[in-house]
């Protein structure tokens, strides 16, 4: 148990888990609610990731407040963006009706934004004195937490309870533009070769999906249903309050009832229908193009509420926690920005623990694999010393009283371990699992997960004659697009579209605006 | 114009302001600052070394080197592999990060491995072994740096190094260094009186003492003081890489030459937000360096207008009422300070201090952004930078 800790479930479903820290004068907040991107439903793909842009996060007081003059011009703008969409769609190229639509939904947009007062501070929490307001999106969950003066505890209730209340989502035509924007020009996801390697890994799993294949369906997604997906997806039964710093837990929890603890249970959504991942799928491998030679090796291991879990933590620490782990050591002379990672890209249900590291000048990826290979059949056929087991123990206590004494970071494993494994316990109870299981649960592990069955690989490999324009990026884009229609393994659809794109690049320049324009034609006839 | 909310709420922040902290000195001028903490058994800590301007440090263009093999060398009697099983054995990750004005040492660990970790931490600042072994290959990187064929990285490596007022070294000087060299280089620089150990945890301020008395006690100051002027002066630029084909990106930077660092710091969320409204943002960097970008076909010469203009008005911008709202920020933030222990120490290692008043503050801001205190980067292609170039 955590010293200074309550726990209580509110009237109405949601879940409170209060750190009491008298004295410090201000607290963390957060909400976290049980609903990512794994949830979504195939119509609404992309809505974990536009509520974070647009329902937390920063507090505008058009969110918080009655304005039927700001909901008609939304109305008019999601109108207006449709039509848009579709008129786009239907063209063949530039068109005066696309041209005019286009003229009116920028000259809305325009008015939409001349409501929002950026500069004297119109976001509520700024004006509060808040710091480090943020809202995140993960496979797993939609998080929001910020930082507040004690004295702000009423005015944080009262804004969440009020804008979870009415879903406004003033700023959605900004998010969604700004979304689409990035899925186009491959700023998101941040790292296409881990986007590969999940999507070979995890086929048909929504954990191995990727968002940047679906920019057609996040533009298409209008903005009553998200609103209605959100009040779903934020249901009270879905959501804990994570406070941490200097409250009382009773009268806490007083406001609390009045304010959050009072929102309507409403009807959270069914859990997805997900695939029966198989964890021993086979040993697959894919080549890629990118900046450089990169190797990345991904294990499928079982989710974080199973009982292998904590050992296979401390592995990936034992292979590369600290520059005397046996990878890190290993590869010294033959890779750099080598990383072990585990709950790759989520841990609610089966993922990855992974492998990354880039070849140094003169080594090629077939050394790095090998050494790597190297070392996780150490790990399978002899039993861990006690002196590494020590020091991982160590990191690992280590890192959770790291993270036990900073606020943000106690709010953020509490919330991730309630939304991963049900509970927050699970931030405290798997250390203590794993020292009762001692040492010979990790070869037990190792032997268990980390066989080639179990493995997929991504090689990235530098095409220093390809540089890629923006015809390369729309060609690239709209096969994507068309390969992801007909082809449900994300790393058979990278294979074609590589290949696609390597034949694009030897067409004259004639031929290649005359291709793409077919292939646009294909993607809307298709729709 | 709305009242800020946290104008109301100033009273209450001010009386929640963070708490200060217990310091001392050691007998060879070492600074200690404590903040107890006994809710877990856990100390955190920032070792803040004070470097000189580069400007009156001839031998400043060897730090990113030196601090490279002090990062990566043995310590004490330690070699490397020793030193990092020693640290790992106990989950010490110690992080140093070089700035223009001082050099950063943190570490966490658990209370009961905190000698361990003192006399790692001391061990790899006041007795570093620099392994003659490890030069060479530390000194190919230096120079493979500086000549790299990636033209955009070699001006964007350059260019960062201006802004930090730190002189390009040449062949010869690389050449010139040695172990003895290191050595002697770190005892000029490395001295007791330069240097702050700011604390937070589970130990109180006798067991502190004893600690850092310790650890650190000995630590003596040996040979002169770095002195004189630099032996080369920075590279005025411009840091222009051709790039055929590819669209115009050029940023300015002012250059930061280790004074004023706690009023830039004070200052920084005002020019940021100043630029913002302006279109431009500050690059993710420490520096002060602003970036516009432009399609293929603008040239160089309309970006770098449009970024000099912005900073050409800057200064005058500034107003009373910014410098009381960013009081009022700065009050805030000091108040939600001790939900981060790493943060407490920040404060204390990398603090941030407002300019005496508006006078004060328009001087600076003039003198930062100062045509000749900003240097300039651009990428692109050739023909987008021929304007650029011929301006120069």
């Amino acid at each position: 148990m955590l010293p200074g800790l309550t726990e209580q479930r509110l009237a109405n479903g949601a879940d409170l888990i209060l750190v009491s820290r008298p004295g410090s004068g201000a607290f963390r907040a957060s909400l976290f609610f049980r609903q990512g991107g794994v949830d979504e439903p195939p119509q609404l793909l992309g809505a974990t990731e536009l509520l974070s842009r647009c329902l937390l996060g920063a507090a505008w007081s058009e969110d918080l407040k009655d304005d039927a003059g700001l909901d008609a011009l939304l109305a008019q703008e999601d109108g207006l963006a449709e039509e848009l969409r579709v008129a786009q769609l239907q063209a063949k190229g530039a068109s005066p009706q696309v041209d005019e639509l286009k003229a009116a939904h920028d000259a809305i947009l325009v008015q939409l934004e001349a409501r929002f007062d950026h500069a004297a501070g119109g976001e509520l929490y700024g004006q509060s004195g808040a710091a480090a307001n943020q809202a995140v999106d993960t496979r797993d969950f939609l998080a929001a937490g910020v930082e507040l003066p004690a004295s702000a505890f009423r005015l944080w209730c009262e804004t969440e309870t009020n804008r979870l209340k009415r879903m406004e989502l003033s700023r959605l035509p900004f998010a969604r533009l700004s979304l689409v924007a990035d899925l186009r020009s491959g700023a998101f996801p941040k790292d296409p070769a881990v986007a590969v390697l999940l999507g070979a890994a995890l086929p048909g799993h929504p954990y191995g999906r990727n968002l940047a294949d679906y920019s057609a369906a996040v533009a298409a997604l209008r903005r009553n249903e998200l609103r209605a997906y959100a009040r779903r997806a934020c249901a009270p039964a879905r959501m804990a309050i994570i406070l941490v710093g200097d409250l009382d837990a009773a009268s806490a929890i007083a406001e609390l009832q009045k304010t959050l603890g009072a929102l309507p249970q409403g009807d959270p959504p069914d859990p997805p229908v997900l695939p029966d991942l198989n964890l021993a799928l086979g040993d697959r491998r894919v080549q890629i193009q990118g900046d450089g030679f990169r190797l990345l090796a991904g294990w499928r291991i079982p989710n974080r509420a199973s009982g292998d879990t904590p050992a296979l933590d401390l592995l990936a620490r034992i292979l590369g926690g600290g520059p005397s782990a046996r990878l890190t050591r290993r590869l010294r002379n033959l890779a750099s920005d080598v990383s072990v990672s585990t709950g790759r890209p989520g841990a609610r249900y089966p993922n990855l623990l992974l492998v990354d590291a880039r070849p140094l000048p003169g080594h090629s990826l077939q050394e790095v694999e090998d050494a790597i290979e190297s070392e996780t059949l150490r790990l399978r056929q002899e039993p861990v010393s006690q002196d590494e087991w020590n020091r991982a123990l160590a990191q690992l206590d280590l890192a959770r009283m790291e993270a036990e004494s900073d606020a943000s970071a106690l709010g953020a494993a509490l919330g991730t371990a309630w939304a991963q494994t049900g509970s927050w316990r699970g931030f405290t109870d798997e250390e203590a699992r794993l020292r009762a299981a001692g040492p010979e649960a990790l070869q037990r592990a190792a032997a268990t997960y980390l066989l080639p069955g179990h493995r997929t690989l991504v090689e990235v490999v530098p095409d220093p004659s390809r540089r890629l324009d923006e015809q390369d990026r729309a060609f690239m884009e709209v096969l994507r697009a068309l390969a992801a229609r007909k082809v449900e393994d994300p790393a058979q659809r990278e294979s074609i579209v590589g290949e696609g794109l390597r034949q694009f690049q030897l067409l004259p320049q004639a031929e290649r605006a005359r291709t793409l324009d077919l292939l646009r034609r294909q993607l809307k006839g298709a729709k | 114009m709305r009242t800020s909310l946290a104008l109301f709420l100033l009273p209450a922040l001010l009386s929640a302001s963070a708490p200060a902290p217990a310091t001392f000195t050691l007998p060879n001028g070492l600074k200690v600052a404590l903040f107890e903490d006994h809710s877990l058994p856990l100390l955190r800590g920032e070792l803040r070394l004070d470097l000189p301007a580069p400007p009156e440090d001839n031998q400043a263009w060897l730090r990113p080197l030196g601090f490279r093999m002090l990062a990566e060398g043995g310590s004490g009697t330690r070699n490397a592999t020793t030193f990092a099983l020693g640290a790992d054995a106990i989950g010490l990750e110690l992080r140093v990060a070089l700035g223009p004005d001082s050099a950063l040492w943190s570490f966490t660990t658990r209370s009961q491995d905190q000698e361990a970790a003192f006399a790692l931490l001391a061990d790899r600042v006041t007795r570093p072994a620099f392994d003659p072994l490890a030069l060479e290959p530390a000194r190919l990187a230096a120079w493979s740096e500086l000549s790299e064929s990636d033209a955009l990285a070699r001006a964007r490596l350059r260019f960062v190094r201006a802004l930090s007022a730190l002189p390009e070294p040449d062949e010869r000087m690389l050449a010139s260094m040695d172990a003895t060299t290191l050595a002697a280089w770190h005892h000029r620089l490395f001295r007791p009186g330069r240097a702050t150990l700011a604390l937070w945890g589970d130990l109180d301020a006798s067991q502190a003492r004893q600690l850092a008395l310790l650890s650190f006690g000995a630590w003596t100051a040996q040979g002169e003081a770095p002195a004189g002027t630099a032996a080369s002066a920075p590279e005025p630029g411009p840091f222009l890489a051709a790039l055929p084909g590819e669209a115009p990106g050029v940023a300015i930077g002012l250059v930061e030459d280790g004074r004023d660092r706690a009023q830039r710091r004070f200052l920084r969320p005002w020019i940021v937000a100043q630029l913002k409204a302006e279109g431009i943002v500050l690059e993710e960097d420490d520096a002060l360096s602003i970036r516009a970008d432009a399609p293929l076909g603008t040239s160089a010469e309309s970006l770098r207008a449009r970024l000099a203009a912005a900073l050409d008005v800057l200064p005058a911008s500034f107003t009373a009422t910014d410098l009381s709202s960013l009081r009022a920020q700065a009050a805030t933030e000091r108040a939600l300070l001790s939900l981060h222990p790493e943060a407490l120490l920040s404060q204390i290692a990398t603090p941030s201090e407002a300019p005496a008043d508006l006078a004060a503050a328009r001087a600076l801001l003039d003198r930062w952004c100062a045509p000749s205190n900003r240097r300039l980067f651009a990428s692109g292609d050739p023909g987008s930078l021929q304007e650029l170039r011929s301006a120069f």
